[in-house]
């Protein structure tokens, strides 16, 4: 086990995430069984304190998992200074079986939990909390989603071993070595690239005939070819090598960062044109106003990637 | 215009309880005027304060111009108090360090109203209240009375429907009891509802009280 500062205080916050987070799991648990918005009973009343506190609970960890998604890369960036092998966090969260498991896991609890919240915002708008049941039960579902993450990542880094000889970034993301994502490259750019833009457009074409079905689906399929073009195509215009593929070396200085604004837009985009535009048909709310949101950050994750495309062979003349 | 059905109000810590209100059920029109009198620790500000949504039942309802307060979450508690009730407290809640003029005016600014207009709202009251003369004075510096007739302001700048006053003349002289009960009337007349706990005698005989409410440890009595 590899104990660092970083480590500690992840660790520390995910023992406190997991205590605050069963009492809101019990108390989310109770409001969806006995919740009675029109009760004027003792445990009516009663269940309306403990629904702000969950409310609270779950909006203070949420507040909290956004900035350490991103602690928990820049910690794995750190710790690929003295995992052998590992030249960023790819090869650190390679470096342990369900290393990819525990970075999906925390990407999908973001999106649940941003779900929550917007549902919780949605509720509290009105003055008889009319979605608190519904809410209750989303978070009841996701809370299992949640300790799931937590387990792994206890386990993540608990089994972190330094004298293991690991992959760097520049084998995992490789056609040429038998690495769990090397199936990525059995895809040609050409058509991965064309089904990044045509998702967009899709996107484009949801949004001016105000259609929310045809939006959510082309975010999803957006989000799944931004991440693919990004890994086979666009990461090779940010490093200017045609054969870095690296998702993670975007985060590092030597490219200014450009990933943690890449990886935001494109993570608020899709989860303006997911979520927010579920939680807007469910509820009956502004459904423009999410779509609007999500067209915003999309776009800019478009422009952005396709910029450096753009300007690497402005100033080359070829394509790489 | 008010209800209270069936409320119960206990404090709870972990040594004792305390049952404030037990299974109260009362019925003001709109227009009244009501008073609820009875020795301290009675409940009469526990009713006064559920009825602002200050505080929520412990069972009950509590239904204010036909919105059930006791069930409204704080914000929205908040915003029908602002716009509906006007409060009078025992020890007035002046903030010592601004002029009559500013706390008057505290109420109307999350209304977002012009300059102009809360000017000459804040005007009206103080004008009704005879206070004008001491607008720019800090309140640190006004006697009883005169605070009294700031909270009085403060109270009405909104145009509330409903005054709630809790021992409002708890600290005040006999003349300066006599100036709140004209004031009262007066507002009475004008169509306000008033709500007022008191264990001051002089409100019990007065022509212009609808009800009189009397609280014994936290049980009506009549």
């Amino acid at each position: 086990m590899t104990l660092t500062p970083e480590i500690i205080a992840i660790l520390m916050l995910d023992g406190l995430f997991l205590f605050f987070s069963s009492i809101a799991f019990v108390l989310s648990l109770k409001l969806y069984w006995s919740w009675d918005s029109e009760a004027t009973t003792l445990l009516q009343y009663r269940l309306e304190k403990e629904s702000y506190l969950v409310g609270l609970i779950i909006k203070y960890i949420f507040m909290l998992k956004v900035p350490l998604f991103l602690f928990f890369i820049y910690t794995c960036d750190t710790l690929s200074g003295i995992i052998t092998g590992a030249m960023c966090a790819a090869g650190v969260v390679n470096s342990v079986d369900f290393g990819l498991f525990l970075l999906l896991f925390k990407l999908l609890n973001l999106y649940l939990f941003g779900f929550w919240l917007l549902l919780h915002v949605r509720d509290v708008e009105s003055e008889l909390q009319p979605y608190v049941r519904q809410k209750s039960l989303f978070f009841g579902i996701a809370f299992f989603f949640f300790v799931a993450e937590i387990v792994l990542e206890i386990l993540f880094f608990t089994s972190l071993n330094i004298s293991k000889i690991v992959s760097c970034c520049g084998t995992l993301f490789s056609a040429s070595t038998q690495s769990s994502l090397s199936f990525l490259f059995l895809m040609e750019n050409w058509m991965i690239v064309s089904l990044f833009y045509a998702s967009f457009i899709l996107m484009l074409v949801g949004f001016m005939v105000k259609n929310g079905a045809v939006y959510l689906f082309s975010n999803l399929l957006f989000l799944f070819f931004a991440i693919v073009s990004l890994i086979l195509f666009f990461s090779t215009y940010v490093y200017e090598l045609p054969t870095h593929h690296c998702p993670f070396c975007l985060l590092q200085s030597d490219y200014y960062g450009v990933g943690y604004f890449l990886y935001a837009a494109l993570f608020l985009g899709t989860f303006y044109g997911i979520c927010g535009v579920v939680i807007a048909t469910l509820t009956k709310g502004f459904i423009l106003r999410a779509m609007r949101f999500s067209l915003f950050f999309n776009s800019l994750y478009v422009v952005m990637v396709s910029a450096y495309v753009v300007v690497y062979f402005l100033k080359n003349g070829v394509w790489l | 215009m008010i209800v209270l059905k069936n409320v119960c109000k206990c404090y709870e810590t972990e040594a004792q309880r305390i049952d404030a209100l037990r299974d109260i059920s009362l019925h003001v029109k709109a227009g009244e005027c009501v008073i609820l009198k009875g020795a301290s620790g009675s409940g009469k500000s526990t009713i006064l304060s559920l009825i602002a949504g200050l505080s929520k039942p412990t069972t009950g309802d509590v239904v204010v111009d036909g919105k059930r307060i006791s069930k409204l979450m704080e914000p929205f508690s908040a915003h029908f108090r602002r716009e509906n009730i006007g409060v009078i407290f025992q020890r007035y809640h002046l903030i010592a360090t601004l002029s009559v003029r500013d706390n008057i005016a505290l109420p109307l600014i999350p209304e977002n109203l012009s300059a102009q207009v809360m000017e000459k709202r804040v005007e009206e009251v103080m004008e009704l209240c005879a206070i004008s003369h001491k607008s720019s004075a800090l309140c640190r510096h006004l006697s009883g009375g005169e605070q009294q007739r700031v909270a009085i302001a403060r109270a009405l700048v909104n145009e509330p429907k409903i005054i709630i006053a809790d021992e409002p003349t708890a600290n005040l002289d006999a003349v300066l009891s006599e100036q709140f009960i004209e004031t009262m009337y007066d507002l009475k007349k004008s169509g306000v509802t008033l709500l007022i706990a008191t264990h001051d005698s002089q409100f019990f005989n007065l022509l212009f009280v609808d009800q009189q409410i009397e609280l014994k440890n936290g049980v009506m009595l009549s």
